[in-house]
């Protein structure tokens, strides 16, 4: 009896802590520990392809021979570009041997980056910046916007594996407020592309993502046909004129 | 550094870590940062009280111009270049309080607890990773030293569970002791804590990595010492965690170290969990047995039970480790344990009887069969003082055929330096190209590995190896699998002979395996001639070694326990098993009598007629030599099990009973006699070196077979009586065999 | 007053003069004369309500309104001649002590596990006093072995 009562009294307490607490961040991918599935396990062979062995050359001849393991991060990257945006553990594994150092070497520096992704991810990953000055244009809205149109959740792949939508942090572009990047593996390590779509509005990301589906490439940069870059809408404002010179002493005239 | 480290470290400057007080305390008048200036200033530094250095530590000044004088808290201290801050305030007599700095690892400088107030440092600085620069002026119990260790302690404690209670860690735990100098009595931490997944890192070590603090020493320890780089730190930020990614178990022999320098509660003894809290036991320090290299330990037991092994510093033997096999095999000391002398009756089956009936019967026996006939065989875990008295005992009877086993039936007791590590442990260090010949040091003597890797790390040695594939955790070259290849070595026409040529300090490590082979005369020739040739044996380096494999066979040849005929057992009627197990049975006749005089119910009983219970190391005062010729001292722990007695006292009794008393009665009178064999097994805890070189040994004419050398120990987790009986050992044997 | 004689009268009318006694007897009311205990629980009883009576017979009883609050509830002992406290069972004990408003037939409606043993009361200085052994000691019959380990045991052979 006291015991239901207390029990009921506790979930009280839990769901208020809960509601409260915030969920954790969930970066891009969020276990820091490798879990066995059919798609990613150590002893599934991964080897780098032919053209991209002839990138590992020329990345290892940056270093010094000694030094090797200092091509950890190129090489993860050009794995992770070769394996359609993700890094399984056999990757990390063949990334070590080329190194030549122990693969918990490598899983050390493919947990720490979140740019690594280390569960699978779509075609065109969607990367939604979540830092303030996007959050004040509304990047939250472009990314339940995003969701709600590919039906999926933060961080899952839409069933036809082409999109994946993920939240990062700053990238720079906060005049042209909110932004998202599109990495784009749909071709390899060779079709590579990593841009910039800035200017955002829900409607407007909605379109870039249907234009992706419809195997255009958008074009990067402001959405806003009314900007050049990140100039103010409607052409300059300011230094229209000749810029002045610097205020140098002239030393002609002082003479 | 936690109270069971400071513990070990008062191995033999017992004295000085009893007047060293763990400092955490600071002085009130040093509270004020002008008094303290000024008391500094006022107070010429020889009128400062003598302090002294934390833990015992030790100045070693290479180069007297290379000393610069820094003040702790305006106590002068000279110390050599290079040192850390931290480490000039341990000269100094403070012990600043620390969780990821280690002596003996790298520094990482990432827990920020050694925050220490450097004068004209804008900020205060982390004296682990801080060197220290001439004339600086540290202060160590200023208000801003606390406040900061006070702000660290806070965020350490954020995210580490308050459950002290039902850890393992409480009550040497680092973090707790610390928390009691440096923590609030509140939080201010309204979040949710951090949870973190546990690992399975095998059936030693039992992780719970909610407690970590990720201080990266377990990390640092299995890549820099033990050499498996399995552990690492993943993720970042507030998700960083230690782990090994894929789920891997924890391959190493020295994982049980992990244990010891984790400074909270994340990695402890599985084995050991919730058994017992570490004040209820006591501490017994004695020395491990279960392999040559008497690696120096703390057996902490409760009542009649040993609950825990421990390590003891000791720089020349074991530093600060031990293997596994040490620190894990004590729950055999408890299982299968022989309590009543039996003897075997007309149906084959034991029965137990009293000490007087056994002795009787021994005796007589004894007293029927021809004195060449009688055998004696101490076993590997015999110490000095019952091998002498069975020595001694057997001779008195007229036989002359007594050998320890391990060493083979030809052993060659007449030179010292042939069968013990004239280098030393410690004098590996020096060494700069190793060859190893038919031994695998990792699983032979995991301490002495330790050490030939921590010496290949640092110097770049070359290591070549002879012998079965093997497998080794630093690079080496597989040169050969058989004796042949010594033989080039000696000729000069191998590869390797040109890098043992060039090296100044060369080491030759031949295993004691060796001992059981039939060449084994013309193997040690030829390494003989390697050392010659390569200049491995001079006047001021030794590097001519013999890594024995059990804890008795040093004290055995120093004792002389060599048998008169290598066929002895063949002809033999009676023989004596001193808790001998592995020695080979088969040839013995079958009307030959056989008196098993051991701890464990193991290999020798099952021949035995008569069982003789006996004590084990933990339960008795012995001397044993290690491989490098250091005798050390075990004590009693726990109280002997049912009816067991010492082995000597049990040997001494026969002896009374046969009619052939021996003239001694006590350890001190048969140590007595000891000192007439072998005085050097008196000179406890010094090594003594041999006097002279291998270059006296007689010429032979044997020549090398092709046979090729076999691994001398195949589990490195069961190697005798003790460790068999292992549940713990049988489960490592079992997931990590090597 | 007089409803009680009232109340005895009609009582006696009904059972007739031998049962009456032989009632009077039973209910301890012929006790009350030399124990001024029961007397006292005799007249508290009037007016009071009954609660509860447990597996023994005692009866538990509670009167609110005039009563001093915190001696509102009692007991009478089934038994009149040797009564003590220990003869309260644990469901009962509760409610007498003002621990919880839940009467003992309430709580043993929950079926509690956690009074698995039968209800005794103490007999100590009776003969049949219970004492404790600790698990060491011989007298325990469930004493703990201190053996700390285990013997080789010689039945099997190789």
């Amino acid at each position: 009896m006291f015991g239901r009562l207390a029990a009921q009294r506790l979930n009280e307490i839990r769901t208020a802590i809960r509601r409260t607490t915030q969920a954790s961040r969930s970066f891009s991918t969020a276990l820091n520990y490798h879990i066995d599935t059919p798609d990613n396990k150590p002893d599934l062979p991964w080897e780098f392809n032919n053209a991209n062995k002839e990138k590992v050359k020329e990345i290892l001849s940056f270093y010094p021979s000694n030094y090797k393991q200092s091509a950890v991060i190129p090489l993860l990257d050009l794995a992770q570009q070769q394996n359609g945006g993700w890094l399984p553990v056999s990757a990390m594994n063949a990334v070590a041997k080329v190194i030549e150092v122990a693969p918990i070497r490598v899983y050390e520096v493919a947990t720490f980056y979140t740019m690594f992704n280390r569960t699978k991810v779509g075609k065109y990953h969607l990367l939604v910046c979540g830092t303030t000055p996007c959050m004040i244009r509304g990047s939250r809205g472009i990314e339940e916007a995003i969701l709600k149109h590919l039906g999926v959740k933060r961080n899952e792949v839409t069933k036809d594996g082409l999109f994946s939508v993920g939240e990062m942090e700053c990238m720079g572009c906060c005049v042209n407020a909110p932004m998202m990047t599109v990495a784009d593996y749909s071709n390899g390590s060779e079709g590579y592309a990593y841009n910039y779509y800035e200017d955002l509005t829900p409607k407007k990301a909605v379109e870039i993502v249907e234009a992706f589906r419809k195997g255009e490439k958008p074009p990067r940069g402001t959405q806003n046909p009314g900007r050049v870059n990140c100039g103010p809408e409607g052409g300059n404002t300011t230094l229209l004129g000749e810029p002045k010179a610097p205020p140098c002493r002239d030393l002609d005239a002082a003479e | 550094m936690g109270l069971g480290l400071l513990a070990s470290r008062a191995l033999r400057s017992s004295r000085i870590i009893r007047n060293s007080t763990r400092t955490i305390v600071s002085t009130p008048e040093l509270k004020n940062a002008d008094a303290a200036a000024a008391a500094a200033a006022a107070d010429a530094p020889s009128d400062l009280p003598k302090r002294n250095p934390v833990g015992g530590a030790r100045v070693h000044i290479p180069n007297p111009d290379d000393v610069i004088e820094v003040f702790v808290d305006g106590y002068p201290v000279k110390i050599p270049k290079g040192m850390t801050v931290l480490q000039a305030c341990e000269i100094a007599g403070v012990d600043i309080p620390r969780f990821c700095y280690h002596s003996r690892l790298s520094i990482a400088g990432n827990c920020r607890m050694c925050l220490v107030e450097v004068e004209k440092s804008p900020k205060p600085v982390a004296s682990c990773a801080m060197p220290a620069l001439p004339g600086m002026k540290i202060k160590t119990d200023t208000p801003i030293a606390k406040k900061a260790r006070e702000g660290v302690m806070e965020f350490l404690l954020m995210n580490h569970p308050l459950d002290c209670p039902i850890c393992d860690q409480g009550g040497e735990c680092d973090l707790q002791d610390q928390s009691m100098a440096f923590g609030s009595d509140r939080g201010r931490f309204t979040e949710m804590k951090r949870s973190v997944v546990d690992k399975n890192l095998g059936p030693l070590v039992k992780t719970v990595m909610t407690r970590c603090i990720q201080c990266t020493r377990c990390v640092r320890f299995a890549s820099e010492v033990a050499g498996v780089e399995d552990l690492g730190m993943l993720g970042r930020g507030s998700g960083e965690e230690i782990g090994t990614y894929v789920e891997k178990l924890m391959t190493s022999e020295l994982s049980g170290n992990v244990i010891d320098i984790c400074p909270v509660g994340a990695l402890t003894s599985k084995p050991f969990a919730f058994k017992a809290r570490n004040w209820e036991l006591k501490g017994t320090e004695s020395i491990d047995v279960t392999d040559a290299v008497g690696s120096n330990i703390r057996i902490d037991s409760r009542g009649p039970e040993v609950m825990r092994v421990v390590p003891r510093l000791n720089e020349d033997i074991n530093e600060e480790w031990i293997s596994d096999k040490t620190r894990f095999f004590y729950d055999g000391l408890k299982r299968q344990r022989l309590n009543d002398p039996m003897i075997r009756g007309a149906d084959g089956r034991f029965q137990a009887v009293s000490w007087r009936d056994a002795l009787a019967i021994v005796a007589e026996v004894m007293h029927q069969i021809k004195p060449e006939e009688i055998v004696g065989v101490a076993g590997k875990l015999s110490d000095a003082e019952s091998m002498m008295a069975l020595k001694d005992l057997l001779n008195k009877m007229g036989s002359n055929n007594i050998f320890c086993e391990g060493n083979g039936m030809r052993p060659n007791a007449d030179l010292r330096s042939g069968y013990i590590m004239n280098t030393s442990i410690s004098g590996l260090e020096k060494a700069d190209a190793f060859l190893l010949v038919g031994t695998q040091p990792r699983v032979e003597a995991a301490m002495v590995n330790a050490r030939i890797r921590k010496t290949v790390k640092a110097t770049n040695a070359k290591v070549g190896y002879v012998g079965p594939a093997a497998d080794f955790n630093y690079d080496h070259e597989h040169l050969g699998t058989d004796p042949q290849t010594l033989v080039e070595i000696a000729k000069g026409s191998h590869p390797f002979s040109s890098a043992l040529k060039n090296a100044k300090n060369p080491v030759i490590i031949v295993g004691a395996g060796v001992f059981d082979r039939d060449d084994k005369d013309a193997v040690f020739a030829a390494v003989d001639t390697i050392a010659k040739n390569n200049n491995v044996v001079r006047p001021d380096w030794n590097g001519l070694n013999v890594l024995l494999l059990n804890a008795a066979q040093a004290a055995a040849l120093d004792l002389g326990l060599v048998p008169e005929s290598d066929k002895c057992i063949d002809s033999a009627k009676f023989v004596y098993l001193m808790g001998a197990d592995d020695v080979n049975l088969d040839k013995l006749p079958d009307d030959a009598f056989v008196v098993y005089q051991g701890h464990h119910g193991d290999r020798g009983v099952y021949r035995a007629n008569v069982i003789l219970p006996a004590s084990a190391f933990t339960e008795k005062e012995g001397i044993y030599e290690n491989t490098e010729g250091c005798a050390q001292i075990t004590l009693p722990a726990v109280p002997t099990v049912g009816d067991a007695r010492d082995d000597w006292k049990i040997v001494r009794a026969l002896s009374e009973v046969a009619g052939v008393g021996l003239p001694y009665d006590s350890l001190g009178a048969i140590r007595s006699r000891i000192k007439t064999v072998a005085p050097n097994l008196l000179e406890v805890d010094e090594r003594q070196p041999a006097t002279f070189s291998t270059s006296l040994r007689p010429e032979v004419s044997q020549k090398v077979s092709a046979t090729p050398f076999t691994p001398a120990v195949e589990n490195f987790y069961m190697t005798d009586a003790i460790t068999r009986a292992s549940k713990i050992m049988a489960q490592c044997s079992a997931l990590l065999k090597k | 007053m007089a409803s009680v004689v009232r109340s005895i009268f009609q009582s006696i009318k009904e059972k007739g003069i031998g049962n009456f006694i032989k009632e009077l007897k039973q209910e301890g009311y012929v006790r009350c004369l030399a124990d001024g205990n029961l007397l006292q629980t005799k007249i508290h009883n009037i007016g009071a309500t009954l609660v509860g009576v447990d597996k023994f017979g005692n009866k538990y009883y509670e009167k609110l309104g005039d009563t001093q609050y915190g001696r509102h509830r009692w007991v009478e002992y089934a038994q009149k001649n040797r009564y003590n406290a220990s003869q309260v069972p644990a469901e009962w004990h509760g409610w007498l002590h003002h621990v919880t408003d839940h009467t003992g037939d309430e709580l043993l409606l929950l079926k509690p596990k956690r009074y698995g043993l039968e209800h005794k009361e103490n007999f100590s200085g009776e003969g049949d006093a219970y004492i404790y052994h600790s698990k060491g000691h011989t007298l325990n019959p469930g004493q703990r072995d201190w053996t700390r380990y285990q013997t080789w045991q010689p039945t099997k052979k190789e």
